[in-house]
């Protein structure tokens, strides 16, 4: 069944997007990448270590030929920040697009949305490619999408909380009423939650810490492409109605007397 | 000024700030300056280019940007773009992130 993830005009397989922070080593990151079957990958831009600037790189283990490479403003509470983060990814080469986050708080990492929808109206009229970290807020979704962001990436939960979908009816108003693709970006903690997400209609889920801090990052990677894969199938296959009452799968007819 | 990239710290992995990391006084001699290369002092040799700074640096092959004075300064522009003394520059790259 040929079911692309479509975003900003480019077929893609997978709908997991996957972060590349807090890894033991580049290599356990690169493992569990190609184990989640990720066929997007996020970044964060930060200054080159120039006592040391011969160290390995990300980028060594993360080849940007084979993975869409998206850089993030994560740690940017301001717009100016962000903006400054996004033309520098740009000017080191991975492409026009960006996932923009203009946090607002450090304990919550909740975003500024004000910031964030500033920003974005910067950064697509500068041609960039625009996925925004927002919250489950169905009317800043709809701004953003206004505004001319390639999707919308509500957080099911704070980032790296792992509490997962804490409003999946925010999402599916989110979903009613978008005409953009709707990313679930922040708050999954395990295959279950990717599942929800994507069992709602989300068309991506974006995720690192559930990967990165599960006690096998390798075989967790593995589980989130199952569950997402799963969650897929399950919003295309359209699940039975809820109903109070037990029903009886076998036939009442031919019973034994 | 510099310092705003500097809110982007806490997850990375940038040094402690002002430390002066110099190279030998005698590969410059009286023909050297000082910038500020990502929040450090650093001493050069006068009149360097970006790509000479780069090269130097080892960055040649990685996929970095390079700011100078707050301006973002275009890969094709490293070979003319000439350092003076007391420039703030930032070269960036990318790292693990979610």
């Amino acid at each position: 069944m040929k079911d692309p993830f479509v975003l900003a005009g480019k077929e893609y397989r997978s709908r997991l997007i996957v972060g590349t922070g807090k890894y033991k080593d580049f290599d356990e990151n690169r493992r569990a990448v190609e184990a989640s079957g990720a066929e997007i990958v996020t970044v964060a831009v930060r200054r080159v270590n120039i006592t040391d600037p011969n160290k390995e790189n990300l980028l060594d283990y993360i080849d940007p030929k084979k993975y869409t490479i998206l850089p993030n403003t994560a740690g940017c509470y301001t717009v100016e920040d962000a903006l400054r983060t996004c033309r520098l990814a740009r000017e080191a080469g991975v492409g026009d697009m960006v996932k923009l986050e203009v946090i607002g708080d450090q304990r919550t990492l909740f975003p500024d949305i004000p910031g964030t929808i500033e920003a974005a109206k910067q950064l697509v009229k500068e041609g960039f490619i625009v996925l925004p970290y927002i919250l489950d807020d169905p009317i800043s979704c709809k701004k953003l999408e206004d505004i001319g962001c390639a999707a919308v990436m509500p957080l099911a939960a704070p980032i790296g909380s792992g509490l997962g979908i804490r409003n999946p009816y925010n999402l599916r108003i989110i979903l009613e009423h978008s005409r953009i693709p709707v990313i679930v970006d922040a708050g999954v903690g395990t295959a279950s939650d990717a599942a929800v997400a994507l069992e709602l209609g989300c068309d991506a889920v974006l995720m690192n810490t559930a990967i990165a801090e599960a006690k096998d990052p390798i075989l967790m990677a593995e589980a989130m492409r199952l569950g997402v894969e799963a969650g897929r199938k399950a919003y295309l296959a359209g699940r039975m109605p809820k109903k109070l009452y037990a029903s009886a799968s076998s036939p009442m007819d031919g019973r034994i007397e | 000024m510099i310092l705003l990239l500097g809110t982007c710290q806490r997850e990375g992995d940038i040094a402690n700030p002002s430390r002066v990391v110099k190279v030998k006084p005698t590969d410059y001699g009286a023909r050297a300056m000082t910038i500020v290369l990502n929040g450090d002092e650093r001493e050069c040799r006068e009149n360097m280019t970006i790509a000479d700074l780069v090269t130097e640096l080892g960055l040649g092959q990685r996929r970095i940007a390079v700011e100078a004075n707050r301006e973002i300064i275009p890969r094709e522009h490293y070979a003319t773009y000439r350092l003076h003394a007391g420039d703030h520059l930032e070269i960036v790259h990318f790292v693990g992130g979610g």
